[in-house]
């Protein structure tokens, strides 16, 4: 059964697809900037509808959404931010899915580039050390950083990806100087990889589905 | 130069109210309004915010209805909280807009008030 959350997705989804490039630009940059707070899915779709219904009718009136909405986004939207409703357990949860993603991400690099996929490939202790300080990592640069970086789009661009692909990379080279190669070598205790691979992705599963379940609770409620 | 924004940010609230309850009324047309009568710089994306924070207190409830534009618009009316709300807001812009003419109005020279401890202050 469609949840009234699904169903207003859906909607927006395909109202969406209709309008012009330019207008669908500002209006996922909004939702982006929206979804790096605690704001409820419902109320953030509820949003969107309004802004998509805004963009059309300015597209009508052969005006763009950014006519609609004046230079400074980033006002517009804390403006909206400061009157809706937080949800901080989806933004937590939100949190850990997205910094488990990144972890997956990782690991499977680092699996795949040092050990070539091979099922004889252990979870070391140095890297019991590394992959949990680089979730929280992750969590922190897809929020806070991307906070900062959104809207300074002085050359039209959007920096945000260059920016956090940036840090992860100065976050690998440090750990790389500083966490001692013994220590990363270290086994303290040895998992085969595709057990390793098999956990990460039903952790992720499992943030992914009570993100689901709280959305879908609230936007019932 | 002076940034109008915080002045506006109170005065625009209760002109919204007031604009919605003349009639049930969109955004679009609220923003017109506004700029007709001299708020030249609002925007839709000025408003909107505001429209959700009138919203969310219940001063104002919307509906979705079908446009002759084409899509479907939201349309604002006021509540029975809205219309309590647009009172106390014009009696306190007549308090503060009465007080500030006054102020303005001083000239160097004119006596500010009477202290009832010092005696008569001025403007020297």
């Amino acid at each position: 059964m469609k949840t009234k959350l699904t169903a207003l997705i859906q909607e927006n989804d395909n109202l969406m697809a209709q309008l012009k490039e330019s207008d669908t630009e500002i209006l996922k940059q909004i939702m982006k900037y929206f979804s790096l707070y605690s704001v409820s899915s419902i109320d953030s779709q509820t949003i969107r509808k309004d802004l998509i219904g805004m963009a059309q009718e300015a597209e009508q009136r052969g005006e763009s959404l950014q006519d609609m909405m004046g230079e400074d986004l980033k006002a517009f939207c804390e403006g909206v931010l400061e009157n809706i409703r937080k949800d901080k357990t989806e933004y937590r949860l939100r949190m850990l899915f997205d910094g488990l993603v990144c972890v997956s991400i990782w690991y499977l690099a680092d699996w795949g580039l040092y050990n070539s996929f091979s099922f004889n490939h252990g979870i070391k202790g140095g890297l019991v050390l590394i992959y949990p300080l680089f979730l929280i990592f992750s969590m922190i640069i897809n929020k806070y950083i991307e906070r900062s970086f959104m809207f300074r789009r002085s050359d039209g661009k959007n920096h945000t990806p260059v920016v956090t692909i940036m840090f992860i990379v100065i976050y690998m080279l440090i750990t790389l100087v500083f966490v001692p190669k013994d220590l990363r070598q270290a086994v303290l205790f040895y998992v085969p990889g595709w057990v390793a691979a098999f956990i990460l992705v039903i952790l992720t599963a499992i943030a992914y589905l009570l993100l689901w379940v709280s959305r879908n609770r609230k936007s019932q409620g | 130069m002076y940034d109008q924004s915080q002045l506006m940010r109170g005065t625009l609230e209760g002109c919204i109210l007031k604009i919605i309850s003349l009639c049930e009324t969109y955004g679009y047309e609220i923003v017109s309004t506004l700029q007709h009568f001299g708020f030249q710089d609002v925007k839709e994306g000025t408003i909107y915010p505001l429209l959700v924070r009138l919203e969310k207190k219940q001063m104002i409830k919307s509906r979705f209805c079908p446009s002759p534009l084409g899509p479907s618009r939201k349309y604002y009316s006021i509540t029975d909280e809205g219309k309590v709300l647009l009172k106390e807001f014009i009696e306190s812009w007549e308090r503060v807009s009465d007080a500030v003419g006054q102020v303005l109005e001083i000239r160097k020279g004119d006596v500010l008030y009477e202290d009832k401890t010092d005696g008569v202050n001025s403007g020297k």
